[in-house]
Order: structure tokens, then C-alpha cells, then sequence
């Protein structure tokens, strides 16, 4: 086997100019591969990202006792969870312990006679989210200062509608939990781009949104777990840190998309605290996620397809080329078996050759875009860039699929064309003129 | 001649109370609960239709400095026994028939597009403008406001009493206010404040008209204290003009009061 397998290589070799078109058209399409599936994955990553800043972090701890309000009465005994979860190997980037106020139609920002409405105000501690939050692409100003209770961040969208500047003073008025007007003013000091849904919330100082919220200034909501690889280990991490939580806590376990929903208005005796991911606190983005993972896959069959009729017709040419070749060896005593197998080992070095430098090549096209091109803050840039630069992941799982398709292509191609070499009987071979 | 006396004179007190009427100095008047209950009381009466029902039209401008002015006219219907009232939109054309029914605390509204009914807010804007969908209520500050400061005032023609209120039910739908009321034991002004003390609105009540033994405010203007432009260097507050006609305590059918009226009235 191994005598056949270096045969191979070295036919593989000395016809290499039979299938240097061949392999170009592989290179090429691992590279295109490469580049659609780092790029979904980057938007992956990025919508994740802004989720995730959005609704508080990766993983959310909740406390309820059934008065649909979360508040986190025990946060120390969370954060020795986080802990624990972290030393069992789960990379965690940050933590958040957020005030949420959540009441679309009673947010109202107003500046200089102007006014816009929000969807969700959010209270964060800007020196614990300060690695999450400088991911924002700001177009003016940036994360307030630690412990700054004054500051407000606030989407270009926001911005434009309130004709507000960073340094401005911005007054916000809800309607506070104890059902009544309330205000307040704050100071401008970041504005971010934000077109989508995620940016039509602002960014006050946990504290300050307590105080106009009326509720004790140092409530907490949630508390949130950013994770190093959320997309990989979002379920995992949840369970443990479920289980960690249940060791000092009332537990109600992780929370599904249904729990989530019902858990806070579920009567309970005490607080009992529960895990949710950010897959089931939001239904849109699940959907979004789906159909990226379609389209990818979409990409990939069309791809397969392709490549399988590419390889398929050029190794029917190469077959019938050295058709003498097969002759010669067959004469010599080859086995129909072994003209498959060693036909079948030069299709897998021409998809070896073609995902190795296919994947390079994609990868030198990625950061050669993300190195030159910068955009300006726009609605495509933010959905598809970060900071106006292309945002481009390629997972360990993906150069698994690529290599996968590319090598099973070029094999499934070869199939036909290597079956009928190997039928030919050697006198007909031989005798063949080319 | 008459008329234009009118006029002048409803220019010169809404001037006085919507410009540059100073906040009055807060007093250090300390009043019962039940003190706070008989003035306001007096303040209600007058303007609370008790066992009577009423009807009329109100045409509501709003003024959006630098945007233009959008009017909407529309039909109330008020029966303040049943704590309840029901209004129809007969214009701008793109709201006609919309309809408004509030039964107790609840609040609905009717959109004849869709053939359905939403809950809503009190507190919420009627129609975008100025006015909240509770200032259609009737007067309940007895109820929902104690007082909590006093002094006197001047404004314009009317000597007033200005009394500060705080809200002790959630059902307010601000909690602060300044109420300026006159001789007759009529608000003419009044001024709304959130919990931290920010003026959100002020409205001034320049004209009731007496029918029998109460009085209907017939011309209201509101003032956004927040929503404006600055037009040629000066900063011009969102205004709501309420002109209110044909008043009418005539007896009104239940039937007025159901969602089923709306749905008749809005096909």
C-alpha cells in the first residue's frame, strides 16, 4: 500500500502539468471557500458580540421570586461561581452587573427641543465593561471615565435625531418603577455607530439609572458573563456555572428560550436565581445565526457541485491521456484495484494541494481587505465591519468543512474516470494511440 | 368689538402665564390631608359633571415650531358618574374614526384599519400633541394630589392662589404640580413636574365658559417645556391650542359608552 501511495505522489508529480489547471480551479475555490465562510463568521461573531452587549453579556444571571422583575440580590456568590467556572477551563473576557430599564414607549431623550424615543436603557459599571464596550464603534468620544455617573453613551441614530454632540447635556425622562415621571441629566461623552435595533438603547451609569429608576442605587439586574469563545461554549459554560450557582444558591437551573420567558412570573418563596444564554433571549438573532448557517451551506453544495463536475470531466481527459500509462502498469501486473487506488490517491494530493494553498491564499485575500480597505460608519460597514474594518473569523471547524469538501470533491470527481481505468484491459491499453 | 377685547384679553393672560410668569416662591404653608382634600375638593367641583352627562367638540392645533401646526377635531363624550368617556376622531382625515374608550382604568383605543381595539396608557400623548390621554379625565386632584406649599400670586387680571401638590396615588399622572386658582376656585395655570423636579408642561386655562352651576375650560393652551426649536436665535416651546364648542350636558345613551358605538361610528 505504502509502494502504491509513493507511485502515486511521484505519477502525481511527473503529470502535474496535466492538472495544474485543475488545481488552480481548486485553489480557487477553497479560497472563495475560505473567504465566505470567515467572513460568516465574523458576522457571526460580530452580532453576537453586539447581543451580547446588548442583552448584558453571553450568559445572564437572573434572580426571580415571581414578580417579573430580576434582581440579583447575591452577587458575590455568583461571581465565586464565575469563578469556579473559570478555572474549569471556560474563557471569560468580562463581567457585567447591569440596571436594565426596559419600557419602549416610556423612554424620552430629550435636547434643545428636540426628542427621540428609546427602546431599553441600560446601566453598566464602565470600568467592568470597559473591554466589551470599546469594541463599540465609536464616531465620537468613547467609554466614560471609571465611576463617571454623569456620562451617557448614546448610537449616531440617537445622536442625529437629538442633534446632540459629546459634552452635551442630555436630559432623559421615564416613567420610574414606581409608575411616575421621573428625569435626569446627563453628559454626552460617546457616541457610537449603531443602525440596527441594538442601537436604540443608551448607555447610562448603572447607579444613575438606579436613581431615576427609583430603586436602591446599587440594585443589580443581571449580571452577565462575556465568555472568550461564546458561539463554542455558550451551553457548556451555562450548565456549569448553573451548577456552581446551585452549590451556594436557589437555583432554578439554565433557562431555555420557553423557561426564560415564564421563569419571571413564576411564584416563588425565596429568590431563585437561573442561567439563560443569549440564543434564548433572543429569538431574532437565533433566526439571523440560522440564516447565515444556511446560506454557508447553500454556498458549500453549490461549491461541491461544481467542483465534483470540474474534477469529474478533466479526470476523464487525464484518464484517457495515459491511457498507455494504465496499459503499461496493468502488463506489469497492477491490479484493477490498485489503478483505482493509485488514480484515487493522485485526486486526494491534487485536494490536499488545493485546500493548502487555497486556504493561504484566502487567508492573505482576508487580511489583505481588512489591512487596506476601512470604511466610513455606515449601515453596511457596522453590520458587516468592525470599527470599519472587515471582521473575519475562521474556526478550526471551518478549515475542518473546507478541507472536507474540497479533498471529498476532488475524490468524488476522480471516481468515475478511476473506476474506467481501472476496467481497461491491458492489450486494449496498450494498443491505444494517442 | 367685544370679541376682539376677548381676544386681547386671552392673548395678555396666555402671555403672562405661558412667558415669563417666575416661579411662584415656594411656601412653607404646611396643610392637613384633610385641609388638602376640602381645597382641592372646591377645585374638582367645579369642573366635575357629577350625575350629569357631557358632549362636546374640541379641535386640537398643535404648534411645532419650524415643523408646521396639525389640527385634529374630535367628539367627547363624558360620564364622570361612571368614571367614564368616550371619544371619536373626525379629523385629519388619516384618523377619522379612531376612537377612544375609557372605562374606569382601562383605556382603549379603537383603529378602524384593523378593526381593533389596544389597550393604552392614560398618561401617554393624545394624538402626539401635548395633551396626555388622562387630561380628558375628570378632575380628580382631591383624590390624587396633597398640598404641600402655598402662596399668592398675581396673574394678569386674576389673583391667585398658588398651591404645590405631590401626588399620593400612582394613578397621577405627574407627581408634582403648581396649580394657580382664582377667586372662583378655577385653575388657570397649571405646572407639571417629574419626581426629580423638572418642569415637563405647562397649561394655561384662559376661558371657561359657566353652564348652570359648572364651569367647562373652553380654551386651554399647552406648552411642552422640553419639545422646541430655536428659530432666529430664540427658543420656541411646543405648543397645544384646545378650542372646545358646543358644550352640552344633555343626557347621553348608555350605548355611547360601549366599544360597540365606536365600531358603529367608525365604518
Amino acid at each position: 500500500m505504502i509502494h502504491l501511495f509513493l507511485t502515486s505522489w511521484r505519477n502525481f508529480l511527473r503529470n502535474l502539468r496535466r492538472y495544474w489547471v485543475l488545481l488552480l480551479a481548486l485553489i480557487l475555490v477553497t479560497a472563495v471557500l475560505t473567504s465566505v465562510l470567515a467572513v460568516f463568521g465574523g458576522m457571526r461573531t460580530g452580532i453576537n458580540e453586539k447581543a451580547s452587549r446588548y442583552f448584558a453579556g453571553d450568559l445572564v444571571v437572573f434572580g426571580y421570586t415571581g414578580h417579573n422583575k430580576s434582581i440579583v440580590e447575591h452577587p458575590q456568590e455568583v461571581l465565586e461561581a464565575v469563578d469556579e467556572v473559570h478555572e474549569q477551563g471556560i474563557g471569560i473576557k468580562a463581567i457585567s452587573k447591569r440596571s436594565i430599564y426596559y419600557k419602549a414607549a416610556r423612554i424620552d431623550l430629550f435636547y434643545a427641543g428636540y426628542w427621540t424615543r428609546q427602546r431599553r436603557l441600560l446601566g453598566a459599571e464602565w470600568a467592568l465593561e470597559r473591554p466589551m464596550l470599546e469594541n463599540l464603534s465609536f464616531t465620537a468620544g468613547g467609554v466614560p471615565e471609571d465611576g463617571d455617573e454623569s456620562a451617557a453613551m448614546i448610537s449616531r441614530t440617537t445622536a442625529d435625531q437629538l442633534k446632540i454632540e459629546v459634552g452635551d447635556t442630555m436630559l432623559v425622562s421615564i416613567w420610574s418603577d414606581k409608575e411616575r415621571v421621573n428625569t435626569t441629566e446627563v453628559v454626552i461623552r460617546g457616541i457610537f455607530e449603531e443602525p440596527s435595533f441594538f442601537g436604540f438603547a443608551t448607555y447610562l451609569h448603572r447607579k444613575t439609572l438606579n436613581r431615576l429608576r427609583e430603586v436602591p442605587e446599587h440594585q443589580i439586574n443581571e449580571l452577565g458573563v462575556y465568555l472568550e469563545k461564546p458561539l463554542h461554549q455558550q451551553q457548556k459554560a451555562a450548565r456549569l456555572l448553573a451548577q456552581e450557582m446551585d452549590k451556594r444558591l436557589p437555583t432554578i437551573g439554565v433557562l431555555d428560550r420557553e423557561a426564560y420567558r415564564a421563569a419571571p412570573f413564576k411564584k416563588r418563596e425565596v429568590r431563585e436565581y437561573g442561567v439563560t444564554t443569549l440564543s434564548a433571549q433572543l429569538d431574532e438573532l437565533n433566526d439571523l445565526l440560522q440564516v447565515l448557517t444556511i446560506i454557508s451551506v447553500v454556498i458549500m453544495i453549490m461549491f461541491l457541485g461544481i467542483t465534483v463536475v470540474g474534477v469529474s470531466n478533466t479526470f476523464t481527459m487525464i484518464v484517457w491521456e495515459r491511457t498507455r500509462e494504465i496499459g503499461t502498469l496493468r502488463a506489469l501486473g497492477l491490479q484493477k484495484g490498485g489503478v483505482i487506488l493509485s488514480f484515487l490517491f493522485e485526486a486526494l494530493f491534487l485536494g490536499i494541494g488545493g485546500v493548502v494553498f487555497g486556504i493561504l491564499f484566502g487567508v492573505v485575500i482576508l487580511f489583505l481587505v481588512q489591512m487596506l480597505v476601512e470604511l466610513p460608519p455606515n449601515f453596511v460597514s457596522t453590520l458587516f465591519f468592525s470599527q470599519g474594518r472587515l471582521q473575519w473569523v475562521l474556526a478550526g471547524r471551518d478549515l475542518v468543512l473546507i478541507a472536507s469538501v474540497v479533498i471529498g470533491a476532488s475524490i468524488l470527481g476522480s471516481v468515475r474516470a478511476t473506476i474506467r481505468a481501472g476496467r481497461k484491459r491491458p492489450v486494449e491499453a496498450l494498443s491505444k494511440n494517442t | 368689538m367685544n370679541e376682539y377685547k376677548q381676544l386681547l384679553r386671552t392673548m395678555v393672560l396666555v402671555l403672562l402665564v405661558l412667558g415669563a410668569a417666575a416661579p411662584a416662591a415656594m411656601g412653607d404653608n404646611e396643610f392637613s390631608r384633610e385641609e388638602s382634600r376640602r381645597i382641592l375638593e372646591q377645585v374638582d367641583r367645579l369642573v366635575t359633571f357629577g350625575e350629569r352627562d357631557f358632549s362636546a367638540e374640541y379641535t386640537v392645533s398643535d404648534v411645532r415650531p419650524g415643523q408646521g401646526t396639525s389640527r385634529t377635531k374630535l367628539t367627547l363624550f363624558r360620564r364622570d358618574r361612571a368614571d367614564t368617556y368616550t371619544i371619536i376622531v373626525m379629523e385629519p382625515e388619516r384618523d377619522r374614526g379612531k376612537g377612544y374608550l375609557r372605562i374606569g382604568d382601562k383605556l382603549l383605543l379603537y383603529d378602524p384599519v384593523p378593526r381593533r381595539f389596544t389597550s393604552i396608557n392614560a398618561s401617554d400623548r393624545f394624538q402626539s400633541t401635548n395633551m396626555r390621554n388622562s387630561d380628558f379625565n375628570k378632575s380628580t386632584l382631591s383624590e390624587d394630589y396633597r398640598i404641600t406649599g402655598h402662596s399668592q400670586e398675581e396673574l394678569g387680571v386674576y389673583t391667585t392662589d398658588v398651591y404645590e401638590l405631590e401626588a399620593i396615588t400612582e394613578d397621577a399622572t405627574f407627581p408634582k404640580m403648581k396649580i394657580w386658582i382664582d377667586e372662583d376656585n378655577l385653575v388657570r395655570k397649571s405646572e407639571d413636574y417629574s419626581q426629580s423636579g423638572r418642569h415637563m408642561r405647562t397649561i394655561a386655562i384662559p376661558d371657561y365658559e359657566k353652564i348652570e352651576d359648572r364651569y367647562v375650560p373652553v380654551r386651554m393652551v399647552i406648552q411642552d417645556e422640553l419639545r422646541g426649536r430655536t428659530i432666529d436665535g430664540q427658543f420656541k416651546h411646543e405648543r397645544t391650542l384646545i378650542k372646545v364648542e358646543k358644550p352640552s350636558f344633555q343626557e347621553l345613551p348608555d350605548m355611547v359608552f360601549t366599544r360597540a358605538y365606536i365600531e358603529r361610528v367608525s365604518k
